[in-house]
Protein backbone atom coordinates (compact mmCIF):
# COMPACT_ATOMS: atom_id res chain seq x y z
CA UNK A 1 0.00 0.00 0.00
CA UNK A 2 1.56 3.26 -1.11
CA UNK A 3 1.06 6.24 1.16
CA UNK A 4 1.18 10.00 0.83
CA UNK A 5 0.77 12.19 3.89
CA UNK A 6 0.10 15.73 2.75
CA UNK A 7 -0.24 18.74 4.96
CA UNK A 8 -2.08 21.95 4.18
CA UNK A 9 -2.82 24.78 6.62
CA UNK A 10 -2.08 23.09 9.95
CA UNK A 11 0.45 22.65 12.74
CA UNK A 12 1.82 19.19 11.79
CA UNK A 13 0.41 17.87 15.05
CA UNK A 14 -1.57 15.16 13.28
CA UNK A 15 1.47 13.63 11.56
CA UNK A 16 3.33 13.92 14.82
CA UNK A 17 0.69 11.68 16.38
CA UNK A 18 1.49 8.98 13.85
CA UNK A 19 5.26 9.36 14.21
CA UNK A 20 4.75 9.12 17.97
CA UNK A 21 3.50 5.55 17.56
CA UNK A 22 7.07 4.33 18.09
CA UNK A 23 6.12 0.76 18.93
CA UNK A 24 4.27 0.35 15.64
CA UNK A 25 6.53 2.28 13.25
CA UNK A 26 8.64 -0.72 12.22
CA UNK A 27 5.52 -2.73 11.38
CA UNK A 28 4.09 0.28 9.57
CA UNK A 29 7.25 0.65 7.51
CA UNK A 30 6.91 -2.97 6.40
CA UNK A 31 3.24 -2.61 5.50
CA UNK A 32 3.24 0.67 3.61
CA UNK A 33 5.43 2.21 1.00
CA UNK A 34 6.09 5.85 1.85
CA UNK A 35 5.81 8.06 -1.21
CA UNK A 36 5.29 11.48 0.36
CA UNK A 37 5.69 12.25 4.03
CA UNK A 38 7.73 15.37 4.72
CA UNK A 39 8.03 14.89 8.45
CA UNK A 40 9.56 11.43 8.02
CA UNK A 41 11.54 11.71 4.81
CA UNK A 42 12.68 14.45 2.47
CA UNK A 43 13.46 11.89 -0.22
CA UNK A 44 10.03 11.99 -1.80
CA UNK A 45 9.52 10.16 -5.03
CA UNK A 46 7.66 11.65 -7.95
CA UNK A 47 4.10 12.63 -7.21
CA UNK A 48 2.48 9.64 -8.89
CA UNK A 49 -0.55 7.52 -8.06
CA UNK A 50 -0.95 6.39 -4.45
CA UNK A 51 -3.30 3.99 -2.71
CA UNK A 52 -3.83 6.08 0.35
CA UNK A 53 -3.63 9.85 0.77
CA UNK A 54 -3.81 11.12 4.33
CA UNK A 55 -4.51 14.82 4.41
CA UNK A 56 -3.94 17.08 7.37
CA UNK A 57 -5.02 20.72 7.58
CA UNK A 58 -7.55 22.99 6.00
CA UNK A 59 -7.38 24.56 2.56
CA UNK A 60 -6.69 28.28 2.63
CA UNK A 61 -4.71 29.15 -0.51
CA UNK A 62 -5.22 28.57 -4.23
CA UNK A 63 -1.96 26.59 -4.29
CA UNK A 64 -3.29 24.23 -1.60
CA UNK A 65 -6.53 23.84 -3.49
CA UNK A 66 -4.71 22.93 -6.71
CA UNK A 67 -2.60 20.43 -4.79
CA UNK A 68 -5.69 18.87 -3.15
CA UNK A 69 -7.50 18.45 -6.46
CA UNK A 70 -4.39 16.86 -7.95
CA UNK A 71 -3.98 14.58 -4.92
CA UNK A 72 -7.59 13.44 -5.15
CA UNK A 73 -7.17 12.58 -8.80
CA UNK A 74 -4.14 10.38 -8.15
CA UNK A 75 -5.32 8.70 -4.92
CA UNK A 76 -7.40 5.60 -4.53
CA UNK A 77 -8.52 6.61 -1.04
CA UNK A 78 -8.36 10.05 0.48
CA UNK A 79 -8.70 10.34 4.24
CA UNK A 80 -9.15 13.64 6.09
CA UNK A 81 -7.13 13.69 9.31
CA UNK A 82 -7.81 16.00 12.24
CA UNK A 83 -10.09 18.89 13.05
CA UNK A 84 -8.64 21.32 10.49
CA UNK A 85 -9.17 18.94 7.56
CA UNK A 86 -12.67 18.05 8.77
CA UNK A 87 -14.14 21.42 9.68
CA UNK A 88 -11.50 24.12 9.22
CA UNK A 89 -10.64 23.49 12.84
CA UNK A 90 -8.23 25.74 14.65
CA UNK A 91 -7.54 27.78 11.54
CA UNK A 92 -11.18 28.69 11.22
CA UNK A 93 -11.45 29.95 14.79
CA UNK A 94 -10.80 33.55 13.75
CA UNK A 95 -14.14 33.22 12.02
CA UNK A 96 -13.40 35.93 9.46
CA UNK A 97 -12.84 38.48 12.21
CA UNK A 98 -9.48 39.44 10.77
CA UNK A 99 -8.71 40.29 7.19
CA UNK A 100 -7.15 37.31 5.48
CA UNK A 101 -3.50 37.51 4.45
CA UNK A 102 -3.04 38.44 0.82
CA UNK A 103 -3.28 35.38 -1.40
CA UNK A 104 -5.34 33.38 1.10
CA UNK A 105 -9.01 32.71 1.70
CA UNK A 106 -10.84 31.66 4.89
CA UNK A 107 -9.79 28.09 5.85
CA UNK A 108 -12.05 25.46 4.33
CA UNK A 109 -12.57 21.77 5.16
CA UNK A 110 -11.46 19.25 2.51
CA UNK A 111 -14.93 17.98 1.71
CA UNK A 112 -15.83 21.43 0.50
CA UNK A 113 -13.80 20.56 -2.61
CA UNK A 114 -13.21 16.81 -2.91
CA UNK A 115 -14.74 13.46 -2.05
CA UNK A 116 -13.41 12.26 1.31
CA UNK A 117 -13.46 8.48 1.79
CA UNK A 118 -12.90 8.42 5.53
CA UNK A 119 -12.44 10.85 8.38
CA UNK A 120 -10.35 10.67 11.51
CA UNK A 121 -11.44 13.55 13.73
CA UNK A 122 -9.80 15.24 16.69
CA UNK A 123 -7.22 17.82 17.63
CA UNK A 124 -4.99 15.95 17.72
CA UNK A 125 -6.42 12.69 16.34
CA UNK A 126 -6.14 9.59 18.49
CA UNK A 127 -3.14 7.39 17.76
CA UNK A 128 -5.36 4.34 18.13
CA UNK A 129 -7.61 5.58 15.36
CA UNK A 130 -4.69 6.25 13.03
CA UNK A 131 -3.40 2.73 13.62
CA UNK A 132 -6.87 1.17 13.24
CA UNK A 133 -7.09 2.77 9.82
CA UNK A 134 -3.96 0.97 8.63
CA UNK A 135 -5.08 -2.24 10.31
CA UNK A 136 -8.50 -2.15 8.67
CA UNK A 137 -7.15 -1.23 5.22
CA UNK A 138 -4.70 -4.11 5.44
CA UNK A 139 -7.72 -6.41 5.78
CA UNK A 140 -9.65 -4.62 3.04
CA UNK A 141 -12.12 -2.43 4.92
CA UNK A 142 -12.62 0.66 7.03
CA UNK A 143 -12.40 0.67 10.83
CA UNK A 144 -15.50 -0.06 12.89
CA UNK A 145 -16.92 3.05 14.45
CA UNK A 146 -19.71 3.40 16.96
CA UNK A 147 -21.18 6.84 16.38
CA UNK A 148 -21.99 8.28 19.78
CA UNK A 149 -21.30 11.20 22.08
CA UNK A 150 -18.34 11.69 24.42
CA UNK A 151 -20.79 11.35 27.36
CA UNK A 152 -21.06 7.61 26.67
CA UNK A 153 -17.30 7.03 26.91
CA UNK A 154 -17.12 9.43 29.87
CA UNK A 155 -19.65 7.29 31.78
CA UNK A 156 -17.85 4.10 30.83
CA UNK A 157 -14.70 5.70 32.29
CA UNK A 158 -16.72 6.52 35.45
CA UNK A 159 -15.72 10.17 35.33
CA UNK A 160 -17.36 12.78 37.48
CA UNK A 161 -19.72 14.83 35.26
CA UNK A 162 -18.16 18.27 34.80
CA UNK A 163 -21.31 19.69 33.24
CA UNK A 164 -23.73 18.69 35.96
CA UNK A 165 -21.55 18.64 39.05
CA UNK A 166 -19.12 21.48 38.36
CA UNK A 167 -21.23 23.54 35.92
CA UNK A 168 -18.36 23.59 33.44
CA UNK A 169 -19.35 24.23 29.80
CA UNK A 170 -18.55 20.71 28.62
CA UNK A 171 -19.47 19.80 25.03
CA UNK A 172 -19.49 16.05 25.73
CA UNK A 173 -23.21 15.58 24.96
CA UNK A 174 -22.84 16.77 21.35
CA UNK A 175 -19.27 15.75 20.51
CA UNK A 176 -18.27 12.62 18.61
CA UNK A 177 -16.75 9.98 20.87
CA UNK A 178 -13.63 7.94 20.20
CA UNK A 179 -11.23 9.78 22.51
CA UNK A 180 -12.38 7.80 25.58
CA UNK A 181 -13.30 11.17 27.13
CA UNK A 182 -9.65 12.14 27.36
CA UNK A 183 -10.21 15.74 28.56
CA UNK A 184 -13.12 15.25 31.01
CA UNK A 185 -11.10 12.33 32.42
CA UNK A 186 -8.54 14.85 33.70
CA UNK A 187 -11.11 17.44 34.73
CA UNK A 188 -11.03 19.56 31.58
CA UNK A 189 -14.34 20.34 29.88
CA UNK A 190 -14.74 18.90 26.36
CA UNK A 191 -13.98 21.52 23.69
CA UNK A 192 -15.68 19.50 21.00
CA UNK A 193 -12.55 19.05 18.86
CA UNK A 194 -13.83 15.82 17.32
CA UNK A 195 -16.79 17.59 15.79
CA UNK A 196 -20.50 17.33 16.29
CA UNK A 197 -22.43 14.07 16.62
CA UNK A 198 -25.08 13.18 14.09
CA UNK A 199 -28.51 14.44 15.19
CA UNK A 200 -26.98 16.81 17.78
CA UNK A 201 -29.59 18.48 19.97
CA UNK A 202 -28.23 22.00 19.63
CA UNK A 203 -31.08 23.85 21.38
CA UNK A 204 -30.87 21.84 24.57
CA UNK A 205 -27.09 22.00 24.74
CA UNK A 206 -27.29 25.73 24.20
CA UNK A 207 -29.58 25.93 27.23
CA UNK A 208 -27.22 23.75 29.31
CA UNK A 209 -24.15 25.82 28.47
CA UNK A 210 -25.98 29.05 29.12
CA UNK A 211 -26.87 27.50 32.50
CA UNK A 212 -23.12 27.31 33.23
CA UNK A 213 -23.08 31.08 33.28
CA UNK A 214 -21.76 31.75 29.78
CA UNK A 215 -23.23 34.64 27.80
CA UNK A 216 -25.22 33.55 24.73
CA UNK A 217 -22.59 34.83 22.34
CA UNK A 218 -19.87 32.78 24.01
CA UNK A 219 -22.11 29.68 24.00
CA UNK A 220 -22.68 30.09 20.26
CA UNK A 221 -18.96 30.49 19.63
CA UNK A 222 -18.11 27.49 21.74
CA UNK A 223 -20.68 25.31 20.01
CA UNK A 224 -19.62 26.48 16.57
CA UNK A 225 -15.85 26.06 16.95
CA UNK A 226 -15.58 22.60 15.49
CA UNK A 227 -18.83 22.51 13.61
CA UNK A 228 -17.48 23.81 10.34
CA UNK A 229 -19.11 27.23 10.20
CA UNK A 230 -22.09 26.04 8.27
CA UNK A 231 -20.09 24.27 5.57
CA UNK A 232 -21.59 20.88 6.47
CA UNK B 1 -44.20 -10.98 46.11
CA UNK B 2 -41.89 -10.93 49.16
CA UNK B 3 -38.59 -12.73 48.87
CA UNK B 4 -38.26 -16.16 50.47
CA UNK B 5 -35.97 -16.76 53.43
CA UNK B 6 -32.35 -17.58 52.62
CA UNK B 7 -30.08 -20.02 54.53
CA UNK B 8 -28.46 -17.90 57.19
CA UNK B 9 -26.11 -18.03 60.16
CA UNK B 10 -24.46 -15.68 62.66
CA UNK B 11 -20.72 -16.37 62.31
CA UNK B 12 -18.19 -16.44 65.14
CA UNK B 13 -14.97 -14.46 64.59
CA UNK B 14 -12.90 -17.57 63.77
CA UNK B 15 -15.55 -18.67 61.27
CA UNK B 16 -15.49 -15.23 59.67
CA UNK B 17 -11.71 -15.58 59.39
CA UNK B 18 -12.10 -18.89 57.53
CA UNK B 19 -14.76 -17.44 55.28
CA UNK B 20 -12.64 -14.36 54.47
CA UNK B 21 -9.70 -16.62 53.58
CA UNK B 22 -11.91 -18.61 51.23
CA UNK B 23 -13.27 -15.42 49.63
CA UNK B 24 -9.80 -13.97 49.18
CA UNK B 25 -7.89 -17.07 48.15
CA UNK B 26 -6.48 -16.64 44.63
CA UNK B 27 -8.81 -13.74 43.95
CA UNK B 28 -8.66 -10.03 43.35
CA UNK B 29 -10.98 -8.19 45.71
CA UNK B 30 -13.12 -5.20 44.85
CA UNK B 31 -15.59 -3.08 46.72
CA UNK B 32 -17.35 0.29 46.35
CA UNK B 33 -15.01 3.05 47.51
CA UNK B 34 -15.29 6.83 47.11
CA UNK B 35 -12.56 8.33 44.92
CA UNK B 36 -10.77 11.63 45.50
CA UNK B 37 -13.37 13.30 43.25
CA UNK B 38 -16.22 12.13 45.47
CA UNK B 39 -17.48 9.50 43.00
CA UNK B 40 -17.87 5.97 44.33
CA UNK B 41 -16.47 3.18 42.14
CA UNK B 42 -15.74 -0.52 42.45
CA UNK B 43 -12.06 -0.40 43.35
CA UNK B 44 -9.42 -2.93 44.34
CA UNK B 45 -9.33 -3.69 48.06
CA UNK B 46 -6.28 -4.96 49.96
CA UNK B 47 -8.57 -7.07 52.14
CA UNK B 48 -12.23 -7.62 52.89
CA UNK B 49 -13.46 -4.90 55.27
CA UNK B 50 -14.30 -6.35 58.66
CA UNK B 51 -17.58 -4.46 58.85
CA UNK B 52 -20.11 -4.45 56.02
CA UNK B 53 -20.76 -1.07 54.43
CA UNK B 54 -22.55 -1.11 51.11
CA UNK B 55 -22.51 1.85 48.77
CA UNK B 56 -23.71 2.22 45.22
CA UNK B 57 -20.80 2.36 42.75
CA UNK B 58 -20.89 4.56 39.61
CA UNK B 59 -20.95 1.46 37.40
CA UNK B 60 -22.37 -1.83 38.58
CA UNK B 61 -21.03 -5.34 38.11
CA UNK B 62 -21.64 -5.11 34.38
CA UNK B 63 -18.27 -3.44 34.05
CA UNK B 64 -16.72 -6.75 35.13
CA UNK B 65 -19.20 -9.16 33.56
CA UNK B 66 -19.77 -7.53 30.16
CA UNK B 67 -16.80 -5.15 29.94
CA UNK B 68 -16.74 -2.63 27.11
CA UNK B 69 -14.43 -3.94 24.40
CA UNK B 70 -14.41 -7.50 25.75
CA UNK B 71 -12.50 -9.77 23.33
CA UNK B 72 -14.60 -12.70 22.08
CA UNK B 73 -11.83 -14.27 19.98
CA UNK B 74 -8.62 -13.33 18.26
CA UNK B 75 -7.22 -14.45 14.93
CA UNK B 76 -3.42 -14.61 14.84
CA UNK B 77 -1.20 -16.27 12.27
CA UNK B 78 -3.96 -18.37 10.68
CA UNK B 79 -5.32 -19.50 14.05
CA UNK B 80 -8.30 -18.57 16.16
CA UNK B 81 -7.92 -18.27 19.92
CA UNK B 82 -10.65 -17.84 22.49
CA UNK B 83 -10.57 -15.06 25.06
CA UNK B 84 -8.07 -15.34 27.91
CA UNK B 85 -9.47 -16.91 31.10
CA UNK B 86 -11.32 -14.24 33.09
CA UNK B 87 -9.84 -12.95 36.35
CA UNK B 88 -11.11 -14.53 39.57
CA UNK B 89 -12.78 -11.75 41.51
CA UNK B 90 -14.58 -11.25 44.80
CA UNK B 91 -16.75 -8.14 44.94
CA UNK B 92 -18.02 -7.21 48.39
CA UNK B 93 -20.50 -4.75 49.85
CA UNK B 94 -22.80 -4.33 46.91
CA UNK B 95 -26.22 -2.83 47.62
CA UNK B 96 -29.38 -4.88 47.02
CA UNK B 97 -30.27 -3.03 43.82
CA UNK B 98 -27.01 -4.20 42.26
CA UNK B 99 -27.67 -7.77 43.38
CA UNK B 100 -31.08 -7.56 41.71
CA UNK B 101 -29.41 -6.21 38.57
CA UNK B 102 -26.98 -9.13 38.70
CA UNK B 103 -29.95 -11.51 38.77
CA UNK B 104 -31.22 -9.84 35.60
CA UNK B 105 -27.88 -10.13 33.81
CA UNK B 106 -27.67 -13.79 34.87
CA UNK B 107 -31.06 -14.34 33.20
CA UNK B 108 -30.30 -12.53 29.98
CA UNK B 109 -26.80 -13.95 29.52
CA UNK B 110 -27.69 -17.45 30.80
CA UNK B 111 -26.51 -19.02 27.55
CA UNK B 112 -23.66 -16.64 26.76
CA UNK B 113 -20.29 -18.44 27.15
CA UNK B 114 -18.09 -15.35 27.78
CA UNK B 115 -20.56 -14.12 30.40
CA UNK B 116 -20.81 -17.52 32.02
CA UNK B 117 -17.02 -17.77 32.24
CA UNK B 118 -16.75 -14.37 33.91
CA UNK B 119 -19.71 -15.07 36.19
CA UNK B 120 -18.32 -18.39 37.36
CA UNK B 121 -15.03 -16.68 38.26
CA UNK B 122 -16.88 -14.09 40.35
CA UNK B 123 -18.06 -14.17 43.98
CA UNK B 124 -20.48 -11.44 45.02
CA UNK B 125 -21.22 -10.38 48.58
CA UNK B 126 -24.03 -7.93 49.32
CA UNK B 127 -24.70 -5.73 52.32
CA UNK B 128 -27.54 -3.45 53.43
CA UNK B 129 -27.35 0.17 52.36
CA UNK B 130 -29.31 3.31 53.08
CA UNK B 131 -31.32 4.43 50.06
CA UNK B 132 -30.54 8.00 49.01
CA UNK B 133 -33.25 10.57 48.37
CA UNK B 134 -33.27 9.72 44.67
CA UNK B 135 -33.27 5.92 44.73
CA UNK B 136 -35.29 3.18 46.34
CA UNK B 137 -35.21 -0.51 47.11
CA UNK B 138 -38.01 -2.62 45.74
CA UNK B 139 -38.77 -5.73 47.81
CA UNK B 140 -41.32 -6.79 45.19
CA UNK B 141 -38.69 -6.70 42.46
CA UNK B 142 -36.22 -9.25 41.18
CA UNK B 143 -34.92 -11.82 43.64
CA UNK B 144 -31.34 -10.72 44.49
CA UNK B 145 -28.53 -12.47 42.64
CA UNK B 146 -25.03 -12.99 43.98
CA UNK B 147 -23.62 -15.46 46.45
CA UNK B 148 -23.62 -14.04 49.96
CA UNK B 149 -25.12 -11.22 51.98
CA UNK B 150 -23.86 -9.92 55.30
CA UNK B 151 -25.26 -7.58 57.97
CA UNK B 152 -23.50 -7.30 61.33
CA UNK B 153 -22.32 -10.80 62.20
CA UNK B 154 -25.11 -12.52 60.26
CA UNK B 155 -24.55 -14.01 56.82
CA UNK B 156 -26.99 -15.24 54.21
CA UNK B 157 -26.36 -17.66 51.35
CA UNK B 158 -27.91 -16.38 48.12
CA UNK B 159 -26.57 -19.16 45.88
CA UNK B 160 -25.42 -22.79 46.23
CA UNK B 161 -21.84 -21.50 45.96
CA UNK B 162 -22.50 -19.09 48.82
CA UNK B 163 -24.10 -21.83 50.89
CA UNK B 164 -21.10 -24.12 50.37
CA UNK B 165 -18.81 -21.28 51.54
CA UNK B 166 -20.84 -20.78 54.73
CA UNK B 167 -20.96 -24.51 55.42
CA UNK B 168 -17.21 -24.74 54.95
CA UNK B 169 -16.67 -21.88 57.38
CA UNK B 170 -19.18 -22.89 60.06
CA UNK B 171 -19.77 -26.60 59.60
CA UNK B 172 -22.86 -28.34 58.21
CA UNK B 173 -26.28 -28.25 59.79
CA UNK B 174 -26.01 -24.77 61.32
CA UNK B 175 -27.81 -22.76 58.66
CA UNK B 176 -31.45 -21.77 59.09
CA UNK B 177 -33.86 -19.94 56.79
CA UNK B 178 -33.96 -16.24 57.57
CA UNK B 179 -35.35 -13.32 55.57
CA UNK B 180 -32.88 -10.71 54.32
CA UNK B 181 -32.78 -7.48 56.33
CA UNK B 182 -34.69 -4.74 54.58
CA UNK B 183 -34.77 -3.68 51.90
CA UNK B 184 -35.56 -0.25 53.17
CA UNK B 185 -39.09 0.70 52.17
CA UNK B 186 -39.66 3.92 50.31
CA UNK B 187 -40.52 3.15 46.76
CA UNK B 188 -41.39 0.61 44.18
CA UNK B 189 -40.50 0.11 40.57
CA UNK B 190 -43.36 1.74 38.65
CA UNK B 191 -45.90 -0.70 37.27
CA UNK B 192 -46.67 0.05 33.66
CA UNK B 193 -49.89 -1.21 32.15
CA UNK B 194 -48.98 -2.78 28.79
CA UNK B 195 -52.30 -1.78 27.21
CA UNK B 196 -51.91 1.82 28.27
CA UNK B 197 -48.34 1.82 27.00
CA UNK B 198 -49.37 0.33 23.66
CA UNK B 199 -51.94 3.07 23.23
CA UNK B 200 -49.53 5.84 24.12
CA UNK B 201 -47.57 6.06 20.87
CA UNK B 202 -49.20 9.37 20.02
CA UNK B 203 -49.10 10.75 23.55
CA UNK B 204 -47.33 14.10 23.74
CA UNK B 205 -45.45 12.99 26.85
CA UNK B 206 -42.91 11.22 24.63
CA UNK B 207 -42.34 14.32 22.56
CA UNK B 208 -42.02 16.44 25.67
CA UNK B 209 -39.31 14.20 27.12
CA UNK B 210 -37.64 13.91 23.72
CA UNK B 211 -37.61 17.69 23.41
CA UNK B 212 -35.02 17.71 26.20
CA UNK B 213 -33.28 14.34 25.64
CA UNK B 214 -29.76 14.77 24.24
CA UNK B 215 -29.58 11.10 23.19
CA UNK B 216 -26.13 11.07 24.79
CA UNK B 217 -26.67 7.56 26.14
CA UNK B 218 -25.47 8.36 29.67
CA UNK B 219 -28.60 6.79 31.21
CA UNK B 220 -28.14 3.37 29.67
CA UNK B 221 -24.36 3.47 30.12
CA UNK B 222 -24.82 3.66 33.90
CA UNK B 223 -27.91 1.43 34.08
CA UNK B 224 -26.96 -1.84 35.80
CA UNK B 225 -29.36 -3.85 33.62
CA UNK B 226 -28.82 -2.18 30.22
CA UNK B 227 -26.71 -4.64 28.28
CA UNK B 228 -27.08 -3.90 24.56
CA UNK B 229 -23.84 -4.49 22.76
CA UNK B 230 -22.39 -4.25 19.29
CA UNK B 231 -19.83 -6.68 17.94
CA UNK B 232 -16.90 -5.13 16.06
CA UNK B 233 -13.70 -6.42 14.54
CA UNK B 234 -10.49 -4.77 15.60
CA UNK B 235 -7.89 -5.45 12.87
CA UNK B 236 -4.29 -4.59 13.62
CA UNK B 237 -1.37 -3.63 11.47
CA UNK B 238 0.45 -6.88 12.31
CA UNK B 239 -2.40 -8.92 10.80
CA UNK B 240 -4.17 -9.98 13.98
CA UNK B 241 -7.90 -9.42 14.29
CA UNK B 242 -9.78 -9.34 17.58
CA UNK B 243 -13.54 -9.52 17.63
CA UNK B 244 -14.86 -7.42 20.47
CA UNK B 245 -18.11 -6.77 22.25
CA UNK B 246 -18.55 -3.02 22.81
CA UNK B 247 -21.33 -1.30 24.72
CA UNK B 248 -24.10 -0.12 22.44
CA UNK B 249 -27.01 2.07 23.32
CA UNK B 250 -30.59 2.38 22.11
CA UNK B 251 -30.19 6.16 21.86
CA UNK B 252 -27.54 5.93 19.16
CA UNK B 253 -28.66 6.73 15.62
CA UNK B 254 -27.30 3.43 14.31
CA UNK B 255 -28.81 1.19 16.97
CA UNK B 256 -31.91 0.34 14.96
CA UNK B 257 -30.58 1.15 11.49
CA UNK B 258 -30.49 -1.79 9.12
CA UNK B 259 -29.34 -2.53 5.58
CA UNK B 260 -30.57 -0.01 3.07
CA UNK B 261 -30.47 2.78 5.66
CA UNK B 262 -33.89 1.96 7.10
CA UNK B 263 -34.35 2.86 10.74
CA UNK B 264 -36.85 1.14 13.02
CA UNK B 265 -36.71 3.99 15.49
CA UNK B 266 -35.91 7.33 13.89
CA UNK B 267 -35.72 10.25 16.27
CA UNK B 268 -35.19 10.70 19.98
CA UNK B 269 -38.86 10.32 20.90
CA UNK B 270 -39.13 6.83 19.44
CA UNK B 271 -35.84 5.80 21.03
CA UNK B 272 -36.84 7.12 24.44
CA UNK B 273 -40.12 5.25 24.23
CA UNK B 274 -38.30 2.09 23.22
CA UNK B 275 -35.92 2.34 26.16
CA UNK B 276 -38.89 2.85 28.46
CA UNK B 277 -40.67 -0.22 27.04
CA UNK B 278 -37.56 -2.36 27.22
CA UNK B 279 -36.96 -1.36 30.84
CA UNK B 280 -40.45 -1.55 32.33
CA UNK B 281 -42.27 -4.07 30.14
CA UNK B 282 -39.42 -6.44 29.38
CA UNK B 283 -38.64 -7.95 26.03
CA UNK B 284 -38.51 -11.29 24.23
CA UNK B 285 -38.80 -14.24 26.63
CA UNK B 286 -38.78 -11.81 29.56
CA UNK B 287 -41.80 -9.78 28.47
CA UNK B 288 -43.68 -8.80 31.60
CA UNK B 289 -40.55 -8.66 33.76
CA UNK B 290 -39.31 -5.17 34.58
CA UNK B 291 -35.55 -4.78 34.72
CA UNK B 292 -35.58 -1.50 36.66
CA UNK B 293 -34.08 -2.01 40.11
CA UNK B 294 -34.70 1.51 41.39
CA UNK B 295 -31.03 2.43 41.74
CA UNK B 296 -31.61 5.95 40.41
CA UNK B 297 -28.41 6.01 38.34
CA UNK B 298 -30.17 7.00 35.10
CA UNK B 299 -31.81 10.04 36.59
CA UNK B 300 -28.58 11.12 38.27
CA UNK B 301 -26.58 10.67 35.06
CA UNK B 302 -29.02 12.56 32.82
CA UNK B 303 -27.65 16.02 31.96
CA UNK B 304 -31.19 17.31 31.41
CA UNK B 305 -32.86 15.56 34.34
CA UNK B 306 -35.17 13.16 32.53
CA UNK B 307 -36.64 10.52 34.84
CA UNK B 308 -38.22 7.44 33.31
CA UNK B 309 -39.95 6.92 36.64
CA UNK B 310 -41.73 10.24 36.26
CA UNK B 311 -42.66 9.31 32.71
CA UNK B 312 -44.11 6.06 34.07
CA UNK B 313 -46.09 8.01 36.63
CA UNK B 314 -47.53 10.30 33.98
CA UNK B 315 -48.40 7.34 31.81
CA UNK B 316 -50.20 5.68 34.71
CA UNK B 317 -52.17 8.85 35.43
CA UNK B 318 -53.19 9.06 31.79
CA UNK B 319 -51.03 11.91 30.67
CA UNK B 320 -52.34 14.47 28.29
CA UNK B 321 -51.02 17.62 26.77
Amino acid sequence: MSLAWVRYTSCSGCQLMLTNCEAQLAELAMQVELREFDLISSACAEKGRVDLALVEGSVSTPTELDSLLDLRARSRWLVAIGACALTGGINALAGGAERPEPGTFPPQPLRRFVRVDWEIPGCPPERSELLSLFGALRHGGWPARLECAVCMECRIAENRCLLMEDRLPCLGPVTRAGCRARCPGVGVACEGCRGEVAEAHRDEVFRLLAGCGLPSREVRRRLGRFRGNGHD
Amino acid sequence: MPWPAFPSIALQPDEVGRLFSALASGRLMFGPRPGSDGSCRLQPLPEIPAHPGAAQPFLSLKKFLVPDGDPLWAWTSERYAGPPPPPRLTVVDLPLCDLQALAWLDLVFAEDPPYRARREALLVVGAPCQPAADCFCDPAGLLPGGDLFRAGTRWWALSPVGEALLVRAAGPGNLAGEPLPGPEPGGAVPTVDPARFAGSAGDPLWDEAAARCLACGACSAVCPTCMCYEVVDDPRLDGTVTRRRVWDNCFFPEHARVAGGHDFRPGRGRRLRFRFEHKYLGFGPWRGLSSCVGCGRCRRACPVGISLEEVAGRLARGAGP
